[in-house]
């Protein structure tokens, strides 16, 4: 044994949660696209919540306020041109961003945060209650997740809180059909049997012992949803049932880009392009992460 | 088999009522009454309060629900509030372009996806293949109004070679209507053909590591009937789980593309119901459409089970 592995031994038996961190962080590396897709997540991240340092201009600001020009092509001092009031669009794609990551972060937590317990409650206990859970899932797999938003955008009302609840709810059956899958697995294994002989009850076993294995699924699928949350996000906007402004959102700017699209085609094409490459970035890190955090797939592919 | 349709069958049965229950309750809570939405908002309070209560809107909500679902059984959808229409014919007349941009939107993303995800599978870790999966998760991260968008731009305002909009009835003159359903087939299958053929590429992957593979190879068959016969052919029979959330997809696509082509279908009338408040063809077109998805995922599921033995007795 070569003194490196007995180190990592010794890491890894201290502290395993950072020890087991450390030996998939090695492996990603090694991944470019999984680099590359993180980067972007990052950059994009950084532009969401420091608005004021990556964006050129106010993004507020038009022709009257600070005489911009309207309709301005893309030049040094506005990369993507201005829209009919003057605004500067690439300022405004980054004041977006922030709506697009709000709306992916928020919506994931509250479809995971129902879902994840819906699934482990109806894979762990079975029988009846497992029936009901998943029947009323599948009812809520039936509906197109851009109908059901709509219906509940509809009963609700728009704005961006009620955006991101709409999404919210049509993750939910996503989460609790993974989770119950992977639940029932977990369930058959010797940890599981060996905790419930010791006498751990019902919640303790899934809380303590089956929770954490579901992590990792449920990881790859937030980063595949986050993509679908910004999509939908911006599909509502651009019907005009999503958020309202004065909140900034890229599919609300493709709506007032539509109605300019005969003479000013250039305005719907960069909000456009921030859409794609932040879902693109997603879904190949989704990608990236499935093949690393998939047992059945390692070795394969 | 015959049981494992009875069993699927009766599975289905609590769905198609919970998704009327959903339906039902999440429209229930739309703000306002339908008096005020057939009388204005400039209307008297009493008689906005006297219609609601010859309308049935002070009821105990279960007996709400019970008359809509017993009028849902009979083919009674209840009444449009602003034009006093009857809602099932309302929706019957808006079918015909929601079908046609379908079948037209799945037939291209089979077209598109099939072949291609079958050579990339059959000769994984090629550039063709790694191209072939970055388009496609490129397809898949397209939000399908932009693409629409994108197209209108060039083929249409540009080249001038389609429509920007309008729908042409297929009888009435079926080149004009061919002509005005390209662009909106292309914009919601070019997604669609990114999921299949990601899902053909790894049927096919899995398929070609087989034993019968192996043995088809060893027994001297040439490399092309290999792959033809006993490669392509079963792969393509795990993709047929996935076109039941295709259809899922289908239908969300119509929703956003048919509003930004102006096509008369049914994702149209959704948009515009939501915006007038019009509950009952929210309700009739939701339950309709998710009752119709939970049917083609039952039908799947069969022809699934029938395709793959393995399946019935699990």
């Amino acid at each position: 044994m070569s003194s490196t592995d007995a180190a990592e031994v010794i890491t890894r038996e201290r502290n395993p949660v950072f020890a087991n961190f450390l030996a998939f962080a090695r492996r990603f590396v090694r991944r470019p696209i999984g680099v590359i897709s993180l980067t972007i997540v990052l950059l994009i991240a950084f532009a969401a919540v420091f608005t004021n340092l990556a964006a050129t201009h106010d993004p507020l600001e038009t022709l009257i306020t600070s005489g911009n020009e309207a309709f301005a092509p893309p030049s040094i001092s506005h990369f993507f041109g201005t829209d009919q009031l003057g605004r500067d669009n690439y300022s405004r794609i980054v004041d977006a961003s922030r709506t697009a990551l709000m709306v992916g972060v928020v919506s994931i937590l509250i479809g995971a945060g129902i879902g994840v317990p819906i699934g482990v409650a109806a894979g762990y206990s079975g029988g009846v209650r497992d029936e009901v859970l998943m029947r009323l899932m599948d009812a809520l797999f039936a509906f197109p997740a851009i109908l059901l938003a709509l219906m509940i955008i509809a009963a609700l009302g728009t704005g961006i809180q009620n955006v991101m609840l709409a999404i919210g709810v049509t993750f939910i059956p996503s989460f609790a059909r993974l989770v119950r899958g992977t639940t029932l697995s977990v369930k058959e294994q010797e940890f599981v049997l060996a905790a419930r002989s010791i006498g751990a009850g019902g919640p303790r076993v899934a809380a303590r012992h089956i929770l954490p294995n579901t992590f990792a699924p449920v990881v790859v699928q937030a980063s595949l949803l986050f993509g679908v949350a910004i999509i939908i996000e911006a599909s509502l906007s651009f019907l005009g049932l999503g958020t309202r402004p004065p909140d900034p959102s890229w599919g609300t700017m493709l709506n007032s880009a539509q109605r300019l699209i005969s003479s000013e085609p250039l305005l719907a094409v960069f909000p456009g392009l921030a859409i794609v490459i932040t879902v693109l970035a997603f879904n190949l890190l989704g990608d990236v992460l499935r093949d690393l955090l998939d047992p059945r797939l390692r070795g394969t592919g | 088999m015959r049981n494992f349709i009875i069993r699927r069958v009766l599975a289905t049965i609590p769905v198609l009522i919970l998704i009327s229950v959903v339906t039902f309750v999440a429209l229930r809570l739309l703000p306002g009454s339908p008096g005020s939405a057939i009388l204005g908002p400039e209307a008297d309070p009493t008689a906005v309060e006297a219609l609601n209560e010859r309308l049935g809107w002070y009821d105990p909500i279960y007996e709400q629900y019970a008359n809509w679902i017993a009028g849902v059984f009979q083919g009674d959808f209840g009444y449009s509030q602003r034009s006093n229409d009857p809602v099932g014919p309302l929706i019957a007349s808006r079918l015909e372009a929601t079908i046609q941009l379908g079948i037209m939107s799945l037939a291209l993303a089979l077209l598109i996806s099939i072949p291609i995800g079958a050579i990339a599978g059959a000769k994984p870790g090629t550039p063709f293949d790694y191209g072939l999966t970055f388009f496609a998760v490129i397809g898949v991260s397209m939000p399908n109004f932009w693409l629409a968008m994108l197209l209108v731009i060039v083929f249409a305002l540009e080249l001038n070679w389609f429509p920007t909009q309008g729908f042409t009835p297929f009888f009435e003159d079926p080149s004009a209507n061919l002509k005005g359903m390209v662009l909106p087939a292309f914009a919601i299958g070019v997604a669609l053909a990114g999921n299949l053929a990601r899902q053909v590429r790894a049927s096919m992957v899995e398929v070609m590591q087989q034993d019968y593979v192996r043995t088809a190879r060893a027994k001297g068959l040439r490399e092309r009937s290999v792959l033809v016969r006993h490669g392509f052919r079963n792969a393509l029979i795990p993709v047929v789980t996935v076109l039941g959330l295709q259809t899922s997809l289908v239908v969300g696509g119509a929703i956003v593309i048919e509003s930004f082509f102006g096509l008369p279908g049914v994702g149209k009338l959704i948009i515009d119901s939501i915006l007038f408040s019009e509950i009952p063809t929210v309700q009739a077109l939701a339950v309709m459409i998710a009752v119709g998805v939970a049917a083609i995922n039952l039908i799947v599921d069969i022809s699934y089970a029938y395709l793959d033995p393995r399946i019935r007795f699990s």
